[in-house]
């Protein structure tokens, strides 16, 4: 056989790839065109396909009506190969125990650089808040905000005349309990008021007002500070 | 005996209105035929039809035939006009279901089949040659076949696979597919 049984045809290499479906339209069209024609091509392509549709039919008879076989890994028996193997040694058993510990120590190394990390960005941060997604105000507030609005001497000194005037249209639920304590002290500023305007004036003197001099010079008894301290030296 | 006279004498007997002889030429070189169809169509059932028709007008033009060319040469041509039409047809308009049935009448030329006992048998040897020959080829050849025929891949993917040049896959195939045919030309399966 020379030069392997080729012709010296330039279409006999695309032979191969025309029987096999493989040739563009335009190359399929100039290939079939030529095929009609060339005698020596025609022959070549019948021996060509000849041996092709042996190797096909072999295959189809021989192969094609085998079930592709259902591959199976049984994962679960290689671990239970596994731990059998490790109950066979002391060595094995320490190799099979020592297993998961790289995993462990891995994870246990991640959590304290994690750790590691957050308290060191907290220590360099102390003024804000370790959670970035905290709402600042909501922590601030109660603290901030009553020392800022208001001083609390004045606050004092304000707040009871207000609340002793205002008290009945307050309806902020954060003064509830100073306003029980405002309704606690009400009656008694009300009637002292009444009865300082039921009072006469401040130019008659009532008959009630006690008088030096209407006090008898009587004895008194009760201890003294000036006694104690002289019994004391004495 | 019809099985010992060659290819040319039994269409001069074919000429002269002996269809038995024509017969011989069909069962000689119906695989053959079959084969170039289902090369050039790709299918099987298209391959019938071709292969079919290919015998039909061969009979119908046998008096045409001068004697120039081998009687295989002009088989094949007639073989390769028919698939062309085939593919020319099947382009223009969907496959007719007329056009099968019309076909099936006229399946008489043909030899029946391949159910007969003889047949069983015939195909049975041929296919322990192919299987001796296939592992007779070198490896670099078989790999390529099994590649292509077995596994189904494309040209490029067996080039990528092998890491060869496209060029050098499509003539390993083709080298392949001639040595192959070459080997099984060399023992040729006793016609039963």
């Amino acid at each position: 056989m020379k030069n392997n049984g080729k012709t010296n045809c330039p279409f006999e290499d695309e032979i191969v790839t025309y029987i096999y479906d493989e040739m563009v339209g335009s190359e399929r069209m100039k290939f079939e065109n030529h095929l009609s024609g060339c005698s020596v091509c025609t022959d070549d392509f019948a021996a060509i396909s000849e041996a092709r549709f042996s190797v096909f039919e072999w295959q189809k008879e021989e192969f094609g009506h085998l079930p592709t076989p259902d591959i199976v890994i049984p994962y679960e028996s290689n671990r239970r190969v596994v731990e059998e193997s490790s109950s066979v040694g002391f060595l094995a058993g320490l190799r099979g125990w020592l297993s998961p510990l790289p995993l462990a120590a891995a994870a246990g190394l991640i959590l304290f650089l994690g750790m590691g990390f957050v308290m060191l960005r907290d220590v360099g941060t102390t003024d804000q808040p370790i959670a970035t997604n905290m709402n600042v105000q909501q922590i601030e507030a109660p603290n901030t905000a009553p020392i800022k609005n208001v001083d609390p001497v004045k606050q004092h000194e304000v707040k009871q005349p207000e609340v002793a005037v205002t008290t009945p249209k307050t309806t902020s639920k954060d003064i509830q309990p100073v306003k029980a304590v405002a309704r606690r002290q009400t009656p008694s500023l009300k009637q002292t008021m009444a009865t300082n305007l039921k009072k006469p004036a401040s130019t008659q003197v009532p008959s009630t007002v006690p008088i030096l001099s209407n006090y008898e010079a009587e004895d008194d008894n009760s201890l003294r500070l000036a006694d104690l301290f002289a019994d004391i030296d004495g | 005996m019809l099985q010992s006279r060659t290819d040319e004498q039994l269409v001069e007997l074919a000429v002269s209105d002996d269809r038995e002889a024509f017969d011989e030429i069909v069962r000689r070189w119906e695989r053959k035929i079959f084969a170039l169809c289902f090369g050039m169509l790709g299918r099987e059932d298209d391959a019938g039809d071709a292969c079919q028709e290919a015998f039909i007008a061969a009979y119908r033009n046998i008096k045409n035939f001068r004697g120039e060319a081998k009687v295989s040469s002009w088989l094949h041509r007639i073989a390769v006009n028919q698939c062309l039409t085939i593919k020319r047809r099947q382009k223009s308009r969907a496959e007719d279901i007329l056009d099968e049935d019309e076909a099936a009448e006229d399946r008489t030329f043909v030899a029946s089949p391949n159910y007969s006992p003889a047949k069983v048998i015939e195909k049975s040897e041929r296919l322990t040659l192919v299987r001796q020959a296939v592992g007779g080829l070198p490896t670099e050849l078989r790999q390529v076949i099994v590649m292509k025929e077995f596994e189904e891949m494309t040209f490029q993917e067996i080039s990528e696979t092998l890491e060869l040049p496209l060029s050098t896959v499509k003539s390993r195939l083709y080298t392949a597919l001639k040595q192959l045919k070459m080997r099984l030309e060399r023992t040729p399966v006793e016609v039963v």
